[in-house]
């Protein structure tokens, strides 16, 4: 060798050993036939101590054989392996300290058989920080999956006091209801008390028979009020869809509303035309047309007429509710469905009705639009839509 | 002389049932379905009607209306209002006003809607 040739030897050897990763050359019976100095310092040991000697010296107990494999496939199929690809690597130093590296080889034929450069770069820092990024991804996931609980809660304790409120309206317009059903019940029932007084003190068979026939009479009449009644306070929710016919519904909520009425001073007229079924809990039905139907008669303030009109159009059951009463101002018009919207006095409700009646539409896929008549009052027009025969017995909800 | 009640309800079967329990007793029933047949046959019969019996809610004329014109015309003839709808601020409005002697609610038993009538009909002869 050249001086020159020397001192460059010398300066390989130098750059070799300042290199940050370690680096090695493995024979191909595992033997480590050089290594650098950071090589050396990664391990804790001096250099003169692992030159030589098995590269498996470097690994931990458990990796030993199955490096021994990978060494011969290795010998076999020599090809270059980029750092960090592959398996989780261990390292172990002299001192029995296990530490996770990361491996390049790079494969070499030399006169005296295959050789191997290994580069090792100790990996503690990073895999701690990944650990820790891990960790903070985990508790970043658990962390939103808590909120997305929180406000699934909130979202369902949103819908529990909605449900009460609802419920809450609906027992308001019964209490509305009851001066009205009172009258309905007590009339027919004291006919049923005076015809059963006579007929105890009725000789003749005839007359009793008559008593008899009007006592049966008004009896199912208060039974009907009563059914009409307890069908419209029953809490919707436990019932399944029911083919509805939304006349019936109509009807039902017209006699309510008129029960509601102390006296003649509006009308309210139905002209209806047959429509096919609609799939909904009926008493739901009822409710939308009572609640527009109560709002049109609050909105009456002298006589008036409210008319209600029913058609098939398309694939919906059309239903308008028109009144005489005194309009919505445009400026509320978008405002009427809102929850707690009211222009009403305390004593007339909470402002829920339309709210519930535009919840109630929504849920079955209808919609409910309100516009000021050319009259001057106002203009509802519900549509439901008719369902698919095919798909009759099917769950909307 | 004979002794009538006028009974003032829209509701036909209440007037029958009001007639069915006043059968057998001294007096014979006129009927009304609203205020102004009500004042008519107050006017056709001023004497003999002893008492009048009046629903509350009834359209048009309401029986609060009704019974304040009564009791302006005819001051001696008893009212008794009989309603299907308590409501303990209407009657304590109406005893104030002094434009009815008796409230009853429907239905009501025979028994006491006799002696409701017969008391008030007893009242009108002090009053006479």
């Amino acid at each position: 060798m050249t001086q020159a040739g020397d001192s460059r030897t010398e300066m390989y050897q130098l750059a070799l050993h300042a290199a940050p990763s370690g680096i090695m050359v493995v024979g191909d019976r595992g033997d480590i036939q050089f290594a650098n100095q950071t090589l050396a310092d990664m391990f804790g040991y001096g250099l003169e101590e692992i030159l030589g000697k098995p590269v498996e010296i470097l690994l931990p107990e458990q990796h030993v054989a199955a490096h021994r494999r990978h060494v011969e496939n290795y010998a076999r199929r020599p090809e270059p392996r980029p750092m960090g690809a592959g398996r989780d690597l261990e390292g172990v130093s002299k001192d029995g300290r296990r530490f996770p590296v990361e491996i390049g080889l790079r494969p070499a034929q030399t006169d005296s058989g295959w050789i191997a450069v290994a580069t090792v770069i100790d990996i503690t820092k990073r895999k701690a920080i990944e650990e820790r990024l891990r960790k903070h991804e985990e508790q970043l996931e658990e962390l939103v999956a808590e909120r997305t609980r929180e406000l699934r809660e909130a979202q369902r304790e949103k819908e529990r006091v909605l449900e009460h409120l609802i419920q809450a309206e609906k027992m308001t317009a019964v209490g509305t209801l009851v001066s009205g059903i009172g009258h309905e019940i007590n009339n027919p029932l004291y006919v049923v008390l005076a015809a059963a007084e006579a007929l105890a003190d009725e000789q003749d068979l005839a007359r009793c028979r008559a008593y008899g026939n009007e006592i049966l009479k008004q009896a199912k009449d208060i039974a009907e009020t009563v059914k009409n009644l307890s069908r419209y306070a029953q809490p919707g929710a436990r019932h399944d869809l029911q083919r509805v016919d939304v006349n019936a519904s109509i009807a039902g909520a017209v006699r309510l509303a008129r029960r509601s009425l102390r006296d003649d001073r509006i009308e309210i007229k139905t002209t209806t035309s047959p429509a096919p079924d609609i799939l909904a809990r009926p008493e739901e039905i009822q409710q939308v047309i009572f609640n527009v139907v109560r709002n049109a008669i609050q909105a009456i303030a002298g006589k008036g007429l409210i008319e209600i009109h029913t058609a098939q159009k398309g694939d919906c059951v059309t239903v308008r509710i028109e009144d005489t009463g005194t309009g919505i101002p445009n400026e509320h018009l978008k405002r009427v469905f809102d929850p707690f919207f009211t222009t009403k006095g305390p004593d007339e409700g909470e402002g829920l009705g339309l709210y519930i009646v535009r919840q109630i539409v929504t849920r079955y896929r209808g919609t409910i639009d309100v516009e000021n008549a050319a009259g001057g009052g106002a203009r509802f027009v519900i549509r439901f839509p008719i369902p698919d025969p095919k798909n009759a017995e099917g769950r909307l909800l | 002389m004979k002794h009538h009640v006028l009974i003032l309800d829209d509701e036909a079967d209440v007037r029958t049932a009001i007639r069915l329990q006043l059968k057998g007793t001294r007096f014979e029933i006129l009927e009304a379905e609203n205020a102004q047949q009500a004042i008519g046959l107050l006017g056709d019969n001023p004497i003999s009607i002893d008492v009048i019996i009046c629903d509350v809610r009834m359209p048009g004329t309401s029986g609060v209306e009704a019974a304040a014109t009564f009791q302006r015309e005819y001051p001696t003839t008893p009212v008794i209002v009989l309603t299907g709808y308590p409501d303990v601020a209407l009657a304590v409005d109406f005893m104030k006003k002094k434009d009815v002697v008796d409230y009853l609610i429907k239905p009501v038993e025979k028994d006491k809607l006799i002696a409701a009538v017969e008391q008030a009909a007893q009242g009108r002869k002090l009053f006479g």
